[in-house]
């Protein structure tokens, strides 16, 4: 029996220093800089440093690293724990000051600083309200009574407060940014005194170069051999977590002795998919061609996708599948299915979701697909992509979000995809029709973004000359009905100046 | 008589998995070295992911197990407050003697809240040294990136129908039931490919009469057989309205189904008819799915399944 062994790689595996981190170079060197400025002595303008990215790829390593190698103690804070008020000021706020005092006297750790880490703020719950320093101070010193404060209360405003008054290095991190401001009209405002102090970095998912470099780098360490095609295997599913990585590799490992060849791989992706990695195509495929509803089910069965998100991937892919008649006939099935799915929610009937997939199911088998059941031609429903996937996207939702003042995220899930839908040449857009692009205010580049024509097409000069010359001023103000819906909004936030775009 | 059969049954040993072969072999390697990564158990009811955990469990720390485990389902407060508190107080305490470290096992993981699973994260990852977190959902898209970026992720699928005839014959052998086949396959059939349902169905068929039959099992399970729903769908096709009507009533009285139950178990049955096409299903399918929705919103049970029987004769009716 091999010893019984504990240890979990992507521990014994984490990098000590800065220099040993792969991928996001840039964003490394800024840090660094950063890090660098603390050690000069008095504190910097932006005191807090806040990282933003996708799991897996370094975040609150990057804090550790830093701390190790520069040989400064650090405080960690971490959603495991309650982070209220008196929490935060208890542990980090008060910490960040005392160390400095030690310094202050000349004590032997002349440049040691402390690194507070604020690990998953964006799961801080509440919102930015201020609670007294009367409270804080007596959960801090409950003189005999129960704390006070209790949850994560007060916790973002204390968050604030020490970005203000430390003197040591604060590092945040985050997956979502827009859950760490909130998503009710008083976020940009939350944003804005949270960057005035903290500088934002966006870590980037890991690219196949620093995945198979990590990859070798932990099997050398292990003494282990692995045969390059299993490797590339590995890498191909991963979606850039090198935390991730790093599991599968202990798994395959733990699983055969000796060398790792393809097959030990393959075999533990037949089991082992991460959600984001199911071969969903695959499943939508096999159910347009199985021409039979009850097998389109078994096959939904098994694809481990919730009825309401293959509602959405039948419903983005009907449109290539089905020509418009068929389209025409399924969709008051479709409609039903959604309701269904909506009636889960209202009405608690747990059952409806059945009816959800049976609708979208039989619907996608009831009709022969366009050129007959041949291979269909299968995307991505736009409607289910999150973040800046295109170039072109990004700079017309960030002057969406700023002209509209809602966020980007909500201008990307609601608005962008009716407007791509409203330009789409094949749904009868005319790239010369300007109205809703004049109408928003948008520049002609943007309108030609809308239409996907790119600018190096000639028609598009013709295109970006007639827009020009047509008249230029934007027609009245597009009105925008407001929503009091943020029930737990800030009471010490009046600014109801920012409209919410739920009201579309 | 008073112990469920479900747990009597339940397998002790990751070897003794029937079914979900992929997820049992590596299971058993894990067994082996007595050891385990944090495991995300995701698949559909009665498939064996709460089995495999306990099984598991058992085969690393011996009859003792229960010392090291801390087993929390739906029923338990599992808010945000109860991970920081309960869990974590758990993942810290040291293992018990002679074990390297502890297991926590959240089952029904996909109802805990996002800000829970938040929490969960670093607990996981700080107190990985001593404790392994085995964490089972329905679906795992239900479960937060960061989590699932921490765990092995197993996929257990429904089982297939020769696996539920084979445990429940060996469970009726044990427990000295005569179960003849016929009864054997129906209660497979009702069973959807989950396996506590399916025992569950026979221990209740059992307790009326250890003869047990198929009549008996449809009787218990308040399941309409299958040639009783093909009949009905066959006579809003050849005999009109009345006959078909009279059908229903039957039916309903004779199993004592509710409607919305017996509107499902027609649907599902729907997918073996072959005297109508597909386009012809999608639109019974609608007919079924708009009773179902309209008795579930409160309309009266009658009068809904009438209209249904109505709209499906004017679809299908020759």
């Amino acid at each position: 029996m091999a010893e019984p062994s504990a240890d979990d790689w992507t521990e014994r595996h984490r990098p000590e220093s800065i220099g040993l981190m792969e991928g996001n170079e840039a964003q490394l060197r800024r840090i660094r800089q950063w890090l660098n400025q603390w050690e000069g002595g008095s504190p910097l303008e932006k005191r807090g440093l806040l990282l933003s990215g996708p799991p897996g790829v370094g975040k609150t390593t990057l804090a550790r690293a830093a701390a190790l190698e520069r040989g400064w103690t650090m405080i960690e804070l971490n959603a495991s724990e309650e982070r209220n008020a008196a929490a935060i000021r208890r542990a980090a706020t008060h910490g960040s000051q005392h160390v400095s005092l030690d310094q202050f006297s000349g004590s032997s750790v002349s440049n040691g600083k402390t690194l507070i880490l604020l690990d998953e703020v964006d799961h801080l719950s509440g919102g930015f309200g201020k609670v007294s320093d009367g409270r804080i101070e007596e959960s801090i010193n409950p003189d005999g009574k129960a704390a006070v404060l209790r949850g994560d209360s007060g916790g973002k405003a204390e968050l604030l407060n020490l970005l203000e008054v430390t003197r040591q290095p604060v590092i945040m991190t985050c997956n979502d940014p827009m859950r760490l401001w909130g998503r009710n009209r008083n976020w940009r405002r939350n944003r804005d005194r949270l960057l005035r102090k903290a500088e934002l970095v966006n870590f980037k998912r890991a690219g196949k170069l620093h995945l198979r470099r990590v990859a070798h780098r932990v099997l050398d360490a292990e003494g282990r051999g692995m045969d390059p095609e299993a490797l590339e295997a590995l890498i191909d599913g991963n979606p850039g977590d090198l935390r991730a990585l790093v599991r599968d590799l202990q798994a395959v490992c733990a699983l055969r002795k000796g060398h790792i060849d393809l097959s030990a791989v393959l075999d533990l992706a037949g089991v082992s998919e991460r959600d984001s990695q199911i071969d969903v195509f695959r499943a939508l495929r096999e159910v347009y061609q199985s021409g039979s509803g009850k097998e389109a089910n078994r096959i939904l069965m098994i694809s481990d996708k919730d009825p309401d998100e293959m509602l959405a991937w039948f419903v983005w892919n009907n449109q290539t599948v089905f020509d418009s008649e068929v389209l025409a006939k399924i969709s008051p099935a479709m409609c039903m299915a959604d309701r269904s799915l909506a009636t889960k929610y209202t009405n608690r009937a747990f059952r409806s979701w059945y009816w959800g997939s049976a609708l979208s199911s039989q619907a996608a088998v009831s009709h022969l697909p366009i050129d007959g059941a041949s291979d269909p031609f299968l995307a991505y429903p736009n409607f289910l992509r999150r973040g800046g996937e295109s170039w072109r996207s990004s700079t017309v939702v960030e002057y969406l979000s700023e002209d509209l003042g809602t966020s980007k995220a909500s201008i990307r899930e609601d608005l962008w995809p009716n407007l791509l839908a409203v330009h789409d040449s094949t749904l009868g857009g005319d790239p010369r029709e300007f109205t809703v692009a004049k109408h928003l205010g948008l520049s002609g580049e943007a309108h030609l973004a809308l239409h996907g024509i790119p600018r190096s097409r000639r028609e598009a000069r013709r295109i970006l000359k007639d827009f020009d010359s047509e008249n230029t001023s934007k027609p009245e103000e597009v009105i925008i009905e407001e929503i009091i819906e943020d029930v737990n909004s800030d009471e010490d936030e009046t600014d109801g100046t920012q409209s919410s775009l739920d009201s579309f | 008589m008073s112990e469920l059969w479900v747990e009597r049954h339940r397998p002790q040993t990751v070897g003794d998995i029937k079914g979900q072969r992929a997820v049992v072999d590596r299971l058993k390697a894990y067994a082996e070295m007595r050891s385990f990564p944090h495991l995300l158990l995701s698949g559909p009811p009665g498939t064996g992911k709460t089995t495999a955990a306990l099984a598991l469990t058992r085969d690393v720390f011996g009859e003792d197990y229960r010392m090291n485990l801390l087993e929390m389902n739906a029923s338990d407060e599992r808010k945000l407050e109860s991970i920081r508190t309960k869990v974590k107080q758990f993942a810290k305490t040291a293992p018990s003697p002679g074990t390297s470290f502890k297991v926590i096992f959240l089952d029904e993981a996909d109802a805990l809240t996002p800000d829970a699973q938040g929490a969960l994260r670093r607990i996981m990852e700080q107190n990985s040294q001593t404790c392994r977190f085995i964490l089972s959902c329905n679906y795992s898209s239900k479960i937060i990136e960061p989590i699932q970026s921490r765990c092995a992720v197993f996929r257990f699928r429904p089982l297939a129908e020769d696996q539920v005839l084979e445990m429940i014959t060996s469970v009726a052998e044990s427990e000295g039931i005569n179960l003849d086949d016929e009864a054997a396959v129906a209660i497979a059939h009702v069973s959807l490919g989950d396996l506590r349902k399916a025992i569950t169905s026979l221990q209740v068929a059992a307790s009326l009469d250890s003869n047990v039959t198929r009549d008996l099992v449809y009787e218990t399970t308040a399941t309409a057989p299958p040639e009783e729903l093909h009949g009905y769908i066959l006579a809003c096709k050849e005999d009109g309205f009345q006959p078909a009507r009279r059908r229903l009533k039957e039916l309903l009285d004779r199993f004592g189904l509710a409607g919305t139950d017996l509107v499902n178990q027609m649907h599902r049955e729907l997918g073996s008819i072959s005297f109508l096409d597909e386009a012809q299903k999608l639109a019974v399918t609608e007919a079924m799915a708009e009773c179902d929705f309209r008795m579930v919103e409160g309309g009266g049970e009658a009068l809904q399944l009438d209209a249904m029987t109505a709209r499906i004769c004017s679809l299908i009716g020759s």
